[in-house]
């Protein structure tokens, strides 16, 4: 019930006179014109990189080169900068086929892993709860030597198996946990029946419970390709020292950070990169906007 | 119970750990074989009389930059043509030092050396570091297998670059002594402003040929030239302002250079008696001049390239080898390049004559240790010095030849890259000063550490030591404004100490 | 599964027990056939890794193979001065232990103060909300060359007062304040990239709005019968019920901040202090320079490596005696 235009006092409804209500309307919007004053110092704050990237972007190379001061808006625009984005063809197919692989198969295969713990009860359940925990404690670098080690001596190295080989298990503690969530609510009752009806473990996965997750596969998804996308650390130490291999993270850090190259100079080029690269989160975030932002939500939400 | 349990289980890890670390401890450590052993097998698999029709494979690396390429293009389209039956592959790498150590390790690991290269690009600062990795091969012992070769023609203070800890690690292909050179075009709209700037070129000696200049010479050059810059309302052919540039550009980070300029100064950074004496008077007094320089906006110092700015016409002079020629003259993305306008003059006299010294070192390539296909690398590596592969790799315009007697041949290649290269250097000056890269050869010197420094810590010694030179010219020790100041000075040495003692340290440590 | 009799079982023959076992096993492997990806996974690619880490921190492994054996690496990384390694570690260990907690208290801190000003009915809001979001979906290594750029800082001789400044300082000087010397400086730089993850407030903001929304609206409505302000109702009912996300994020955020790598790619490892420290080392990042660097000491950067994961391992320990994890094990 809305009590908007009466007030409480001593447990009597008593209306508000003409003058306090129009007190109140001058106050109200007072305080709205506050906020939506700081929503505008915010959004100019948050929207400064987009403006900084596109402009510089844009820039000539003597407005870059440390000939005058640096300054926000360019003088003179021209779209010469996006040329360099041609070089890294042969890198954004690389990386298509890793982000491709990784992002079918890590949300798969996490449901796949997440379906005896969430819907059945089997020995050892809590230890394997406490193992999948204790991965997440595992920091990447402890196993950064050792990795290499391993992947050079079944001689994946330098290809692009050792960025993919990942995600066929499990695609990762967090990855499970936020399946397991997810399919705890979902309704059991098929289960039994398609139970009676003679079905086996497996084909109740497949047919029943994997297409009602499809959401959450979704989002598992989008998240990784979103992660992988510039990713640099895995290719970093796997890839290097076959060119045609890289992915885009990797040869944009080889790019940008050659010995030849002047910094000033090539940052407008470095920025129109930076502008093409981030293209691709904003147009899977406007697509999936709503899916994603719930689906921080069902990742956060402790019940 | 469950404690009981736990603690049983715990102690049933660690047992397995122990008997697992001893096993395996015994089957994955392997023990060094003495070197003159393993050379002997090596030498075995090489056929030190293979002719030209010799016919195998040869993989090299060089670093993927334009200029390397160019000079590997050149001695290997050289090679193809001598020895027809060898096929020649070309890598190129982004981090050549650390790629070759780590692919060498794992190379070793599965036992597969297939994709390793045999002959890879080497700077005389790397060897160290590959040493230590064992990834090169000492090719002394090759040297000495093979009768019809030797090391005499070549010029006797690049061969001694190349070996380090007794041991030859790489064949020179270059002689790379610095030299200054200039954008003519900027001295002649000086001059035609009105401003009193000598052009280096006029600087002659009794027999008519460019001298070095002095130091009060050169800094007046620099100085006028400076104030030009900083006046002129003209802009260059990137259509940026000169005034947003300095005189002379120079690379901080360069050792060859730096230690050049100190030895003109009569400071020798590290002593005979192996400790640092960076806080010697001559030192202080180098540092002084440094200073002023950069931070009257006369010296720009880069970390990077040393040629950066002057290749931008953002600088009017700047020291560098003949190897840059190629970065410099060529248009890229930022910016035009200095072609017509090139000139070269002697490397200036900083000190007093006595003490006048021409960084140079050289950097060639060398052989993976574990090369699958010698014969074909030590042929190639051979090759590199003869008479027509230096002119080939010349013609480049990268390079001053290593092999002694091209050196002061009139009608070598290298002095004559405009007829013999016009695609790449049609339009240089007629009256460019090959000379400036040879000047006085008997002062040229390599960098002095080597002697001083126990093998292990070289590589350190030299990285520590370059970033003393970068950091004493940032700016951050002057004090008040005043480069010239008493504190400033105080500054100057109270850092230099700290640096004394942390290479002192790093000596020791590695001795 | 099981059906009960009226609450009363008939006593199992041993045959009966016998059976039921051997279902209750064969219902188990039905489970672990699909935990079967994940068993192998983490056998092959963490913990035979992790033993192999271990083995190689005890030899001089450089990635070809060992002459020796011993402690030798743990010795060197607990020796102090110029010999040892142990002044650079700590160092490491601890600036990346600052930049964890700093950061996530920070950012944790501030995107509720920001979730809790956008939880607003004002008109427009969702798109303030989304716009205030789009940061962070610009890719990270992206970002950090965009920071570097913005934050550049030298040196300026007199004559060329603005040669190499970034856009800030050139706007700091403009205004009349001293500059900064962000990401040259090791005593500014570590404040820098704090600063610069400022901009990522977006995706907690989200989450803490999404927690806002989830808190039921009759204890709100309850407690504005009561009279309660603002601020009695911030703190008596959105904080508390927002705790648990709050320490889910504060996990996951430790963790990721343990293993801040992609630094490395647009700040290297930033600049030293006077001691020759780098002011950006992160261990990660150290480790990776250890092995993969011109050295190849892979056997040091498993010590270190196994150290940090004994000091993870310890501290997660500690975080498990004391919070409330225990609902991922539930049932």
């Amino acid at each position: 019930m809305q009590y908007n235009n009466i007030r409480f006092g001593n447990g009597i409804h008593v209306p508000y006179t003409s003058a306090e209500r129009k007190a109140a309307k001058r106050r109200n919007a007072l305080i709205t014109s506050a906020k939506y004053l700081v929503a505008a110092v915010l959004v100019v704050f948050f929207l400064f990189p987009y403006v900084f990237m596109l402009c510089k972007s844009v820039m000539q190379p003597w407005e870059v080169n440390g000939s005058v001061p640096v300054h926000l808006f360019p003088k003179d625009i021209t779209f010469s900068n996006y040329k360099i984005v041609g070089q890294f063809a042969r890198n954004f197919g690389n990386t298509f086929i890793v982000i491709a692989i990784n992002a079918v198969f890590i949300p798969l295969s996490a449901c796949f892993v997440a379906y005896p713990l969430a819907r059945h009860k089997f020995t050892g359940k809590k230890t394997m709860f406490a193992i999948i925990m204790a991965t997440v404690m595992i920091p990447t670098s402890v196993l950064m030597v050792p990795q290499y080690t391993l992947y050079t001596q079944f001689g994946l190295t330098k290809k692009l198996v050792s960025l993919w080989i990942g995600a066929f298990w499990g695609g990762g503690a967090l990855n499970i946990f936020l399946v397991i969530q997810f399919m705890r609510v979902l309704p059991k009752e098929m289960d039994a029946a398609a139970k009676i009806d003679g079905a086996n473990e497996f084909q109740i996965f497949a047919r029943i419970v994997l297409p009602l997750c499809a959401n959450i596969v979704l989002l598992i998804a989008i998240n990784t390709v979103i992660g992988m996308w510039m990713d640099f650390q895995g290719p970093l130490v796997y890839l290097r020292g076959a060119p045609e291999k890289y992915t885009v993270g990797l040869a944009f850090y080889i790019e940008f950070n050659k010995d030849s190259a002047d910094f000033a100079a090539v940052s407008a080029q470095l920025m129109s990169m930076c502008v093409v690269m981030t293209l691709l989160p904003i147009v899977l975030f406007m697509f999936f906007q709503d899916r994603m932002i719930g689906g921080i939500k069902v990742g956060g939400v402790k019940g | 119970m469950k404690i009981r349990k736990k603690i049983v289980a715990f102690l049933a890890v660690c047992l397995c750990f122990a008997t697992s670390l001893s096993l395996f401890g015994g089957c994955f450590v392997k023990a060094k074989k003495p070197l003159d052993e393993e050379m002997e097998a090596v030498l075995k698999n090489v056929d030190f009389n293979a002719g030209l029709n010799y016919k195998g494979k040869l993989n090299i690396l060089v670093v993927d930059m334009q200029d390397h390429w160019d000079v590997i293009n050149a001695f290997v389209d050289d090679f193809k043509q001598k020895y027809a039956g060898i096929e020649v592959t070309v890598k190129g790498s982004d981090s050549l030092v650390s790629q070759v150590i780590t692919d060498h390790g794992a190379a070793t690991l599965t036992g597969k050396y297939g994709d390793m290269p045999d002959v890879i690009w080497i700077a005389n600062e790397d060897i160290p570091q590959m040493v230590n990795a064992d990834a090169v091969m000492p090719i002394d012992y090759f040297d000495a297998a093979d009768e019809n070769w030797d090391t005499n023609k070549l010029v006797p203070a690049m061969v001694k670059d190349c070996y380090f800890d007794e041991h030859m690690y790489m064949m020179p292909r270059d002689y790379n002594q610095i030299a200054m050179l200039y954008n003519k075009k900027m001295f002649a709209l000086a001059k035609q402003e009105g401003y009193n700037v000598k052009s280096p070129d006029e600087f002659k000696d009794a027999d008519g040929n460019i001298r070095a200049m002095n130091r009060e010479e050169f800094t007046q050059v620099a100085k006028e030239m400076n104030k030009w810059m900083l006046e002129t309302k003209l802009k260059n052919s990137n259509d940026a302002s000169y005034n947003s540039g300095s005189a002379v550009e120079l690379k901080g980070s360069w050792l060859s250079l730096m230690s050049g300029i100190a030895a003109n100064f009569g400071a020798d950074l590290i002593g005979e008696s192996g400790t640092a004496t960076l806080t010697s008077d001559a030192t202080v007094e180098m540092f002084k001049y440094l200073v002023e320089m950069v931070y009257n906006g006369v010296f720009y110092a880069n970390s990077q390239n040393g040629y950066d700015k002057f290749a931008a016409e953002q600088a009017a002079m700047c020291f560098e080898s003949r190897a840059c020629l190629t970065a410099v003259t060529t248009k890229n993305n930022a910016r035009n390049g200095v072609y017509a306008d090139l000139a070269a003059a002697p490397m200036p006299c900083l000190g007093n004559e006595d003490n006048y010294v021409v960084g140079t070192g050289c950097s060639g390539y060398a052989m993976y240790r574990k090369a699958q296909h010698p014969t074909e690398a030590w042929l190639f590596l051979k090759n590199l010095v003869k008479e027509d592969a230096q002119n080939a790799f010349c013609g480049s315009g990268n390079g001053v030849p290593v092999l002694s007697s091209l050196l002061n041949d009139s009608e070598a290649v290298w002095r004559n890259i405009k007829t013999e290269n016009p695609t790449k250097f049609g339009n240089l000056d007629e009256n460019f000063c090959h000379d400036a890269f040879v000047y006085r050869t008997d002062r040229a010197a390599t960098i002095g550490l080597k002697n001083n420094v126990p093998f292990k810590a070289y590589a350190k010694v030299c990285q520590s030591m370059s970033s003393v030179f970068l950091q004493l010219m940032d700016n951050s020790v002057v004090a008040n404004g005043d480069p010239t100041s008493e504190s400033t000075v105080q500054n100057i040495k109270n850092k230099l100490r700290g640096f004394r003692n942390d290479i002192n340290n790093l000596i020791k440590a590695n001795s | 599964m099981d059906y009960q009799y009226n609450g009363v079982l008939p006593p199992l023959s041993k045959e009966r027990k016998r059976k039921r076992r051997l279902r209750r096993l064969r219902d188990d492997l039905k489970s672990y056939v699909f935990l079967l990806p994940f068993i192998v996974g983490a056998l092959v690619f963490t913990a035979y890794p992790i033993i192999m880490s271990l083995l190689f921190s005890f030899s001089d492994w450089n990635g070809g193979g060992a002459t020796q054996m011993g402690i030798f690496n743990y010795v060197e990384l607990f020796t102090r001065g110029a010999t040892g390694k142990f002044d650079f570690m700590i160092h490491s260990f601890g600036i990346t232990f600052l930049f964890t907690i700093v950061s996530t208290v920070v950012n944790l801190v501030l995107s509720y103060v920001l979730a809790l000003f956008l939880y607003n009915k004002i008109k427009g809001i969702r798109i303030i909300r989304v716009l205030c979001y789009l940061p962070c979906l610009i890719p990270g290594l992206a970002s950090m060359y965009l920071w570097k750029d913005v934050f550049q800082y030298a040196t300026p001789s007199p004559l060329h007062p603005y040669q190499g400044l970034g856009l800030f300082n050139v706007w700091l000087k403009n205004l009349g304040l001293p500059t900064a010397t962000f990401f040259s400086s090791a005593s500014t730089a570590m404040a820098s990239l704090i600063i610069s993850g400022l901009w990522n407030l977006g995706g907690g903001m989200i989450m803490w709005l999404a927690a806002f929304g989830n808190i039921s609206p009759e204890y709100y409505e309850a407690a504005k019968i009561d009279g309660a302000g603002y601020f009695r109702r911030l703190f008596s009912i959105t904080l508390p019920l927002s705790t648990p996300i709050l320490f889910y994020n504060m996990v996951v955020s430790l963790i990721a901040g343990l293993q801040v790598f992609g630094t490395m790619a647009a700040y290297g490892v930033g600049p030293s202090d006077k001691h020759g420290r780098a002011s950006l080392n992160f261990i990660a990042v150290y480790i990776y320079m250890t092995a993969f660097g011109t050295d190849s000491a892979q056997g040091l950067a498993c010590a270190m490596s196994w150290l940090l994961f004994v000091v993870i391992g310890a501290l997660t320990l500690i975080m498990f005696k004391t919070g409330g994890w225990v609902k991922y094990g539930d049932e």
